[in-house]
């Protein structure tokens, strides 16, 4: 027994610290990273309130506090994966706590990976969402496994009833069974038996998180316990082989960043005006007029050059519709989980799930489309889906409960656009550009004549 | 937290997930009912799914039984009662199916009644009272007058008639058989079909209007906002006392008002709800008629129904004045 096992049971374990639970309605209040400044409320019968409105009215008057942010956070464009990544941890909160904008590169939505990768090293004892998935899905592996190993029994068992009591009587056996003989069966009224059973069991506890030791400064743990100790050694001679050692000594550098949408952050740079996207390369902000064409030019791969865009880019149709709900008080997020294009959430990921789920189609309806055969056909060709994809999409929106909404935007021809110049100088007046835009939302729903009685 | 849940497939089976009418049914739970009455007192319920053949004599032996139960059902023979039944003529100058003297439930929701009281009936109509039993139906020419018509003459010469596809004939009896009233749609005479124009349901648009004092007070702290620039942002930095005049400086995009009726003159245009560019093109079958997709009113051939809803249109006003 070494002294340091010998000195182990006189010290009490250290339990993480728990943080506590964050009021999510408080922390999620504004829907946008931008601040209001209401009056206080009238109440007629109080003189005193009105005195209040008439000094804040007055205050506000001479010192007008701004909506914005002092200064708009920095993002990068990163070209090679198309899309803007905010790394400052300020930005990263403000964007995502207000309007849920981005997803955290290493997380599943929001960026958790510091808190992962704190509660990994034991210095924290809150569970993220992700490990709270992993453990359901781990969970759920372990039903379907027994439930498999459960069935396979009973219909062996079954089984060799069946050939004790032939044997018993002594009658020959038909060649059809015979063939079947070595396959596994099994007697169908007791399978439901078996799953009840299984379903009864009680789920595993969690497990607890192994045991981690820091070997030194900023190092990535080893879990190698032989090793652990004899480093532990040297370095402290109170702590044990379990949680809190050598914290304070090595603070986790966070690794993610937040990546947003070429919409998201169009959205926040032109309708907000709250993010400034820099050029990676020279480190220079880049123009709002700059950054549309430049995100146009990323909706296709390979990424095309200016001349050659059209009314009807992905960027243009995608960005259409999220500017249209964000305006319309939705939140909008990525849809590429079940497989649409966007979103909707009423008032976060946090507090409900999606209602619906957007898709958005092109929509050629003005004449100029069907002015020649070649841009008849062209249309045709892009606005066609099958009845298959169809059926598809709709069979897995109803499958997570979310209400599909086709999108159709009325693609305006070029010639209401105005004139799209290359150089930087002429101002683009992207309003105008968005106005000529206009959509249709259609919901779809499949209707089936044995259920529904309405 | 929502966003823990959100790929959990671990949930009672849905009524969206399945659809009935795709699975078989199991006959045994038939038999168990009776087996020589000639009324069939109600479809067979389901009964358990095996996935893989087990080698079993049980399984086999189940399997035989439900087997055995469906030849059973489908052999019980077929009677007409001659007290309900009713004489159908059919003339095949014109094609017209005609009753003399309707009676019968069947009959109050089918066919065109005329002056003196006889029911004109449609092709689809006259077949599936056929098939039914209900109906007897006899030529009416020359030579072959009081004859009754064979099933295979029936469906010879009612098919392709007055525009009915075996695929149309075969959604018309499935939502018949279910229960429901169909009629003809416009969809089948193209000439109406923009007339048919419905006005989706009107959803509350405004919420309540504020009071005369509210719209005082208000105005008497509201600054206006200037245009915003070209490129600048729409929303620029400045004193917002709520977050409506936000939104208002966002709203940017039209959208398109689904209570007006259709422009007239555009043959393209999209006037219901089950005609939407690009049209999910419904599968081969029906789509081989030339006319297009030509629904059965009620409902379209292809298990679709469409709605246009103004309802995120109706949540503008909702969220904005969600936040003060």
């Amino acid at each position: 027994m070494t002294p340091t096992e010998a000195a182990e049971p006189l010290l009490p374990v250290k339990e993480p610290p728990r943080l506590p639970k964050p009021n999510l309605g408080k922390l999620h209040a504004k829907p946008f990273p931008l601040t209001t400044y209401p009056l206080p409320p009238l109440i007629p019968h109080n003189p005193i309130s009105i005195l209040h409105i008439a000094f804040t009215y007055i205050y506000q008057f001479i010192a007008p506090p701004s909506s914005h942010p002092k200064a708009p956070y920095q993002a990068y464009f990163s070209p090679e994966t198309r899309s803007v990544h905010v790394t400052d941890e300020v930005a990263i909160r403000a964007l995502w706590e207000s309007g849920f904008f981005g997803k955290g590169s290493l997380s599943r939505s929001e960026p958790s990976w510091l808190d992962r990768e704190r509660r990994r090293r034991g210095l924290l004892a809150n569970e993220t969402s992700e490990e709270v998935t992993r453990q359901r899905r781990e969970d759920r592996k372990r039903f379907k496994k027994e439930r498999a190993r459960k069935e396979r029994e009973a219909i062996e068992e079954k089984l060799k009833e069946e050939k004790r009591s032939k044997q018993n009587s002594g009658t020959a056996t038909p060649t059809a069974r015979a063939r079947y003989e070595g396959v596994n069966g099994g007697p169908v009224e007791s399978l439901a038996e078996s799953i009840e059973s299984l379903i009864v069991q009680e789920p595993p506890d969690h497990p607890t998180p192994p045991a981690i030791v820091i070997t030194g400064a900023g190092d990535i743990l080893e879990e190698d316990p032989s090793t652990a100790t004899l480093n532990q050694v040297p370095n402290s001679s109170t702590a044990l082989a379990h949680q809190d050692t050598g914290i304070e000594a090595a603070p986790v550098q966070n690794l993610e960043h937040l990546q947003l949408t070429p919409s998201e952050a169009f959205f926040l740079a032109y309708g907000l005006g709250v993010l400034q996207i820099l050029d990676p390369t020279t480190n220079t902000p880049l123009r709002v007029s700059t950054l549309f064409a430049l995100f146009r030019q990323h909706s296709y791969f390979p990424p095309r050059q200016i001349p050659t865009l059209e009314p009807d880019d992905p960027f243009f149709l995608q960005y259409a519709t999220y500017h249209h709900f964000r305006s319309l008080g939705w939140v909008v997020r990525p849809g590429i989980k079940f497989a649409v294009d966007w979103l909707l959430y009423l008032r976060g990921p946090v507090f409900s799930h999606a209602e619906f789920a957007v898709i958005v189609l092109p929509a050629y309806r003005h004449s100029y489309w069907s002015g020649s055969e070649a841009l008849r056909r062209e249309t045709e060709r892009r606005s066609r889906k099958t009845w298959s994809w169809l059926h598809c999409v709709n069979r897995v929106q109803s499958q997570v409960r979310k209400s599909l909404v086709l999108v159709y935007v009325e693609v305006p021809p070029p010639s209401a656009l105005p004139p799209y110049s290359a150089e930087d100088d002429a101002p683009v007046d992207i309003g105008l550009l968005l106005k000529a835009y206009k959509v249709r939302e259609l919901t779809l729903k499949r209707w089936i004549p044995n259920r529904e009685r309405d | 937290m929502a966003d823990i849940d959100e790929d959990s497939t671990i949930r009672a089976p849905d009524s969206t997930d399945t659809d009935l009418s795709d699975e078989p049914q199991d006959f045994r739970f038939l038999s168990a009912l009776s087996q020589t009455s000639t009324s069939h007192p109600s479809l067979p319920r389901r009964g358990e799914k095996d996935f893989e053949h087990h080698g079993t004599i049980s399984q086999t032996s189940t399997l035989e039984a439900s087997q055995q139960a469906m030849h059973n059902a489908l052999s019980v023979p077929r009677t007409h009662n001659p007290k309900n039944n009713i004489v159908g003529l059919y003339d095949p100058t014109n094609g017209t199916t005609i009753i003399e003297n309707p009676k019968g439930p069947m009959t109050k929701t089918m066919g065109r009644g005329d002056i003196q009281g006889r029911l004109n009936l449609l092709p689809e109509e006259a077949l599936y009272l056929i098939e039914r039993g209900t109906m007897d139906l006899r030529w009416r020419s020359e030579e072959l007058e009081g004859i009754p018509l064979s099933l295979q003459a029936a469906y010879a010469h009612l098919l392709g008639d007055q525009g009915l596809t075996l695929e149309l004939y075969t959604v018309y009896t499935s939502l018949k058989r279910i229960g429901y009233v169909v009629q003809r749609g416009p969809a089948w005479y193209s000439e109406d079909y923009n007339k048919d124009f419905i006005k989706p349901r009107q959803l509350e648009r405004d919420s309540k209007p504020l009071g005369l004092f509210a719209r005082f007070y208000n105005s008497l702290f509201d600054t206006p906002h200037p245009d915003p620039p070209p490129s600048g942002p729409l929303v620029a930095p400045g004193l917002y006392r709520s977050y409506n005049s936000i939104y208002r400086l966002l709203s940017l995009i039209s959208t398109h008002d689904p209570s007006l009726p259709p422009p007239t003159g555009n043959p393209s245009a999209l006037p219901l709800p089950w005609a939407i560019p690009p049209p999910p093109p419904i599968p081969a079958s029906a789509a081989a008629s030339t006319r297009g997709n030509q629904p059965i009113r009620t409902i379209s051939g292809n298990l679709l129904h469409l709605h246009r809803t103004s309802v995120l249109l109706s949540l503008t006003q909702e969220r904005k004045v969600f936040r003060c």
